[in-house]
């Protein structure tokens, strides 16, 4: 009885959420409107690398399989003349190959050797955008990137609409994570990162998963650069520097990876400290850091594992909370 | 009658070859030899017990098999004809050679049923469009109806849904049998699976172990509690340093000298006189 009764909570919880993001754009400051934009893409970021992270690891280029989407989204509007509605699913394609094509170089090293060379590869491919000016314009990036069309009477080169788009994309993405999640492959997926030895006894082939997951993950990472360009109007290579990946990881580790709303949480948290401490911006590397270490030192099971505790407490008052089994 | 893979010219008449055939195996960690040239031979349908000193090689012959270790040099012949010592372990188990392991390896987030569900996986048609077309159900059904079947078979039954982590010790050994026998193995390898039960537990597993057998299912079994060995296997092999010491019977391997010699030493354990 009581899990339907939170089923219900949960879905009642969801819908408020949605409506209450539908509302929001006609209400809010239009710089909140950007922010919130900004907001949808970190989620679909943080979505896409639990995927990779959980059933691989920590690689740190996912910020540049972003930028792949992103440039290639802007070049094929811009250059090729690719209407953004397509150009922007186009570019989540080849950041998927691009994706698959690193992590397949890099899938018999493990340990520290692998985080430097997923470092490696990630500035590599930073560098590239920084020192050809033709055709990625070098350090000014590219400007001039098309706006979304005018469909049905709506431009969707204006700030609302586009806001409805973005928002639209990433639950889209979101719903079809969640729905892998629940599946065959998403438990495949679960068993390789619980034990991988155990999996790879009973059939299951590693690093065929493993590349599945970075496809998928890169796919959707892609999507979100494309969306980022096409609001933007421009790429500045900047945006896809070492800083930016270690935000998205700290987000990620702070929110949690067991379950699927963790990146959801840890994101939603950290942005709004993002935001908020603009004045501070000086001490906000350091501010970010010293969260994480916190959260790994007091809260092991991330964000989401304060939640759930907190919303056990709040259903069962008498009953003491779980102990955390890991 | 077992019919061979590799077709023998020899038109209507079946030949009868082994199932596994180890040949001059070894295995050097740098310079150490955990396996040297080492043979075996194992028949289609035996319980075969595999036993020896701590550090004789027992479990890295398992490690071999299931290709976890690669040989350094010698072979592995599979229903006489399939070369394997060079293939991943999840081919190998596709092929129908599944090990349990040494430790506990279960899914400890997972419920007891959802951990053989999983296994099943050898034996579900996945596709990532699949997953949203809707497509893949039917077959997820049949799966969960035999893994319940698995897990009611391992004696399981009453405690499908629990949480794997919630077992007590001798429970979650059988649960782990349960996922290697839901990837349909010809060829089971148990890796010490009486570790660590009670009296009762082993008797219970024992029990297990037999009843796979009657599924013919070929077992190796790796064991130091002697006298389940020797109680329900049909033939043990013996290794020592890698190589294979001795080889028969449980009742001739019980009394032969080398044995208890590679086990207890040369020594009289109280004064330390040779007894040799």
């Amino acid at each position: 009885m009581s899990r339907t009764n939170t089923q219900k909570f949960g879905t009642g919880v969801i819908t408020a959420v949605i409506l209450g993001l539908c509302i929001f754009p006609f209400f809010a400051k239009p710089y909140l409107v950007e922010v919130a934009m900004i907001f949808f893409i970190w989620i679909i970021l943080a979505q896409s690398y639990r995927l990779i992270v959980t059933i691989h690891d920590w690689q740190l280029y996912h910020i540049v399989i972003y930028g792949v989407g992103a440039y290639a989204s802007g070049m094929f509007a811009k250059n090729l003349g690719i209407p953004v509605f397509v150009a922007i699913p186009l570019g989540g394609v080849v950041a998927s190959l691009f994706g698959v094509l690193v992590t397949s170089i890099l899938l018999r090293s493990t340990g520290w050797g692998f985080y430097i060379a997923t470092y490696g590869l990630a500035e590599l491919v930073r560098l590239t955008w920084l020192k050809f000016r033709n055709p990625f314009g070098g350090s000014t990036g590219i400007i001039n990137i098309p706006y979304p069309p005018v469909i049905g009477g709506i431009d969707f080169g204006d700030a609302i609409p586009y806001y409805f788009f973005n928002l639209i994309v990433m639950l889209a993405i979101l719903y079809m994570l969640f729905r892998i999640e629940k599946s065959q492959i998403g438990d495949a997926f679960k068993a390789v990162s619980m034990d991988p030895e155990l999996a790879a006894s009973t059939g299951i082939n590693i690093p065929r998963y493993r590349l599945l997951a970075c496809a998928i993950g890169s796919f959707f990472a892609g999507v979100a650069g494309g969306l980022l360009v096409h609001r933007l109007g421009a790429v500045d290579p900047k945006l896809f520097n070492i800083t930016s990946m270690l935000y998205l990881l700290i987000w990620v580790v702070v929110g949690g990876t067991n379950t699927f709303w963790g990146p959801i949480i840890g994101v939603t948290v950290m942005y709004t400290l993002f935001e908020l401490s603009r004045p501070l911006i000086q001490l906000r590397p350091a501010f970010f850091g010293l969260a994480m270490v916190l959260v790994l030192l007091f809260l092991p099971g991330g964000l989401e594992g304060l939640f759930s505790k907190l919303i056990g407490q709040w259903r069962n008052p008498n009953k003491p909370p779980a102990t955390e089994t890991e | 009658m077992y019919k061979p893979i590799t077709p023998y010219r020899i038109r209507g008449e079946t030949r009868v070859v082994p199932i596994l055939e180890v040949k001059t195996l070894s295995r050097y960690f740098g310079g150490l030899a955990a396996l040297k040239n080492l043979n075996l031979t194992i028949e289609k349908g035996e319980i075969r017990g595999i036993i020896g000193p701590n550090g004789a090689g027992k479990t890295t012959l398992f490690n071999v098999i299931s290709g976890v270790y690669r040989p350094t040099s010698g072979q592995i012949v599979y229903m006489g004809g399939k070369r394997i010592d060079r293939l991943s372990s999840s081919k190998i188990a596709k092929m129908g050679i599944v090990r349990t392991f040494q430790r506990t390896a279960i899914y400890h987030d997972f419920s007891v049923l959802k951990n053989v569900t999983i296994a099943r996986h050898l034996h579900a048609k996945e596709n990532i469009f699949g997953v949203f077309a809707g497509t893949v159900k039917k077959l997820e059904r049949k799966n969960q109806a035999k893994a319940l079947e698995i897990v009611e078979f391992m004696g399981l039954g009453h405690l499908k849904e629990e949480s794997a982590s919630n077992l007590p010790h001798g429970h979650q050994r059988a649960l782990g049998v349960a996922i290697a026998l839901a990837c349909e193995p010809e060829v089971l390898l148990l890796d010490e699976p009486l570790t660590g039960m009670t009296p009762t537990e082993k008797a219970h597993m024992i029990d297990l172990i037999r009843k796979i057998h009657e599924q013919d299912i070929t077992i190796l079994i790796v064991e130091h509690d002697m006298r389940s060995v020797m109680e329900v296997c049909d033939y043990i092999s013996v290794l020592d340093f890698g190589t294979l010491l001795v080889e028969g019977p449980p009742a001739e391997i019980q009394n032969d000298e080398n044995v208890i010699t590679a086990y207890l030493g040369t020594e009289d354990i109280i004064t330390g006189h040779s007894l040799s």
